[in-house]
């Protein structure tokens, strides 16, 4: 018994590999195989689906996976907010081209008669999509400010929005942006003039 | 007393913890005061992509990495909390929390203070550290050098207490505090995960035997790993790499080992100064620092050949994302008129008659910068780094004068006395609040310049003179040099944050224990270290001069 001191401060390390090798297991066990993946983004819950979309965006090789345009664009028009809020996500949007995203959230300044999305959810996913980490991450001068948050944790709880304050606000930014990529896609005091042409904020139309 | 021969903690006066928490009290009051007093100021910069990480945590349930970094979880975890207890306030309580974690820094100074230097110099950090506007106004801004600080010190404090007490019978409790505290602060900031195994090895030889310093050095390793661990095998499920907490490191080789100089100080000062048609900060710069050298003649058909490579497969997977239906990559779009500009200008070079325009070649290898690896090139954010890194190394390599000239600037951009107060103030970010006043803005700004150019001279004098025992002499030197290292890469003010209450701690002890020095290595020391710090300040002159006088203490509109 004389070694008992010995033994015991040595204790903590024995205990500490222990959780490590728990931690390591979990986490094992934890992930995913493809397969079961695929199964999730078919047949899972809205919370299932979209962690399933992140993992499948991400690991390996998604180029010949299910996250194919097709898929994307129904995901757009899904029945579950969430899942339809996903694709405006950086996740999908650097592994294809977000023309479909793009053309949805700038058809509200165009043409709002045609707009297709409620305005709470399109102002959602105007927020997740064009800001800095967002899905089309634009110059650092288009981050979220404090109004934006106020009205995006609003919609979140299920509020409403005042559409004409939105969206004149919106355009203020979008307007006093330095971001060159955002003078594209926004109304812009020096493109007033074209702007029959181009249209007041989305792509211009021949592009 | 204690005096700087001694510096060993155990032995000392009983620590007046009564006078200590007074000063913390202080020092967290005067941060509460400036949070009342400018209040829930607008997001800049990192702190919305923070916001908003935080908020699509809680929208979606998991994590999103930033599409060029992959920062560690904590603080945008945090943000996700708060803003799902307090709604909108959310912001204001991190704040608020800020302020209340603030005191375990000014803590932790003193405490340091205490068992180099003795009481009194205790005392004059903990006012030092209360005084310490740059340090103080990040306790009111939404980025996470606070809470970061306030775990690390105390690990770090911890770290010192086992290297200065070989028979500590509290060692293992003190070794598991301090595994902990330093993995909470890498929940935070993934850039001093490899410190950690520095700090392992410190230990071992101050725990009075071998088997001992072993046993220490690998339990503090064993509870950092233990708290890693789970984020890591989370990133390995959703990278298929195993990433511990975090990766910047690709973005920072892009953005610290390329052509274009960077630094994030001045980057939003310049937007700001076009925006108001002002002349960019680099017109003034001291480019001899940061110029990138021609390309030997020789080497050129080689740069050639290896930019026709990059720029057909680039466009050739543009055109695949076009027929795809996607958009082109604009990346192909310049690599082509970089390859048509130097094939001019290298026909130009062949010509049998001497080009008598020798900036014909430097404009040829002015442009010898990389550009980020973009989807469909990389898949993900980890990849992306890897990537990047090496690309960054190799930029390194193919310019090592740059790189040796830059770095030297880089140097002087991490101990640039401007801080984010100084940066806040030129933006006008605090215009409109009493801050943002004529007077209160030049005087206050003028403090939180004095802050760092007085406690960088003397804490650095301090380290050479005063601090004379070889636990605590390793311990600040590997922590200080480790942070300088980070200027391998990219730098700026806020990374120095860290290393700020190691530095007031020496400032104290220097001012106690000044008429103590003896030997004119230590004062010549001193003396050199100083004017080396004065050389780089030399160096970011220009530019922060300018600043100064255009945005701070005469305003745009005056």
């Amino acid at each position: 018994m004389k070694h008992l001191p010995v033994i015991l401060r040595w204790a903590p390390h024995v205990a500490l590999l222990l959780l490590l090798a728990t931690e390591y297991q979990l986490g094992r066990s934890a992930a995913l195989p493809r397969e079961e993946l695929e199964v999730l983004l078919d047949e899972g819950t809205a919370r299932q689906k979209t962690w399933a979309i992140h993992i499948l965006a991400n690991r390996g090789d998604p180029t010949d996976g299910p996250l194919n345009r097709t898929y994307i664009q129904n995901a757009i028009m899904d029945s579950d907010p969430l899942v339809a809020d996903m694709t405006y996500m950086v996740d999908l949007c650097r592994l294809l081209q977000p023309s479909r995203q793009e053309k949805r959230l700038s058809v509200r300044f165009d043409d709002p008669d045609k707009a297709q999305d409620k305005l709470e959810d399109w102002f959602r996913r105007f927020e997740f999509y064009r800001r800095k980490v967002g899905g089309r991450p634009l110059g650092g001068s288009l981050r979220l400010k404090q109004q934006e948050v106020q009205w995006l944790l609003h919609v979140l709880d299920g509020g409403e929005l005042d559409e004409d304050e939105v969206i004149s606000y919106l355009e203020r930014r979008q307007a006093g942006t330095n971001s060159a990529r955002m003078h594209r896609l926004a109304p812009n005091r020096k493109r007033d003039k074209d702007k029959d042409e181009k249209g007041s904020t989305g792509l211009v139309p021949d592009r | 007393m204690h005096f700087p021969d001694q510096n060993r903690g155990d032995e000392g006066d009983p620590i007046p913890w009564g006078t200590l928490w007074l000063i913390a009290a202080a020092g967290v009051f005067v941060r509460l005061c400036l949070l009342w007093i400018v209040g829930d100021l607008d997001l800049q910069s990192d702190e919305a992509n923070y916001v908003y990480l935080g908020i699509a945590w809680n929208h979606f349930g998991f994590y999103f990495d930033q599409h060029r970094y992959l920062w560690p979880p904590g603080y945008s975890w945090l943000m996700a909390g708060s803003l799902n207890l307090f709604g909108e306030n959310g912001m204001l309580a991190v704040k608020y929390l800020q302020v209340l974690a603030s005191a375990s820094i000014g803590m932790t100074t003193m405490l340091f203070a205490v068992r180099l230097f003795g009481l009194r110099a205790a005392r004059i950090a903990g006012w030092i550290w209360v005084a310490y506007l740059p340090l103080a106004a990040f306790t009111h801004l939404l980025w996470n050098e606070t809470l970061f600080s306030a775990l690390f010190l105390p690990g770090l404090y911890q770290i010192m207490r086992l290297m200065q007490g070989g028979d500590d019978h509290r060692a293992t409790r003190r070794t598991i505090l301090a595994g902990l505290c330093l993995a909470g602060s890498l929940y935070l900031k993934e850039s001093p995960q490899f410190l950690v195994l520095v700090l392992a090895a410190l230990v071992v030889p101050f725990a009075g035997g071998l088997a001992e310093g072993l046993r220490r050095a690998s339990l503090l390793l064993l509870v950092v790993s233990a708290c890693v661990l789970p984020w890591g095998m989370r990133n390995l499920n959703v990278y298929g790499k195993f990433i511990p907490l975090g990766t910047s490191l690709g973005e920072n080789a892009f953005q610290g080992l390329n052509e274009d100089y960077r630094n994030y100080d001045l980057v939003p000062i310049d937007n700001e100064r076009e925006r108001r048609s002002l002349p960019p900060t680099r017109t003034v710069a001291r480019h001899w620092f940061d110029y990138v050298e021609p390309i030997p003649y020789r080497d050129l058909q080689t740069h050639m050949d290896a930019l026709r490579k990059q720029t057909s497969e680039a466009q050739i997977a543009s055109r695949e994302r076009v027929a795809a239906g996607g958009e082109p990559d604009p990346r192909a779009g310049a690599l082509r008129a970089q390859l048509l500009r130097n094939a001019t200008l290298q026909e130009r070079w062949l010509d049998p008659v001497t080009p008598l325009d020798p900036d014909s070649l430097v404009e040829f290898a002015g442009k010898p910068g990389w550009l980020r690896a973009e989807p469909p090139e990389v898949i993900n954010t980890a990849q992306r780094s890897e990537v990047n890194t090496a690309n960054g190394i190799r930029f390194a390599r193919e310019h090592p004068g740059w790189y040796v000239r830059s770095r030297v600037r880089k140097l002087a951009d991490i101990l640039t006395p401007i801080s984010f107060f100084t940066r806040h103030q030129a933006l006008g970010h605090y215009d409109g609040t009493p801050l943002g006043g004529n007077l209160v803005r030049k005087l206050t700004s003028l403090w939180a310049i004095a802050c760092p150019v007085i406690v960088l001279l003397l804490g650095i004098a301090g380290y050479t003179t005063v601090l004379r025992t070889r636990p605590a002499w390793l311990l600040f030197g590997c922590t200080l040099g480790y942070f300088l290292c980070t200027t391998l890469l990219v730098a700026m003010s806020r990374f120095r944050i860290p290393t700020v209450p190691l530095l007031i701690v020496l400032a104290a002890g220097v001012v106690v224990h000044h008429k103590t020095v003896e030997g004119r290595t230590r004062k010549i020391l001193a003396a050199l270290a100083a004017l080396l710090v004065v050389f780089l300040w030399w160096i970011t002159w220009p530019e922060n001069s300018m600043v100064f006088a255009e945005m701070v203490w005469s305003r745009y509109d005056a």
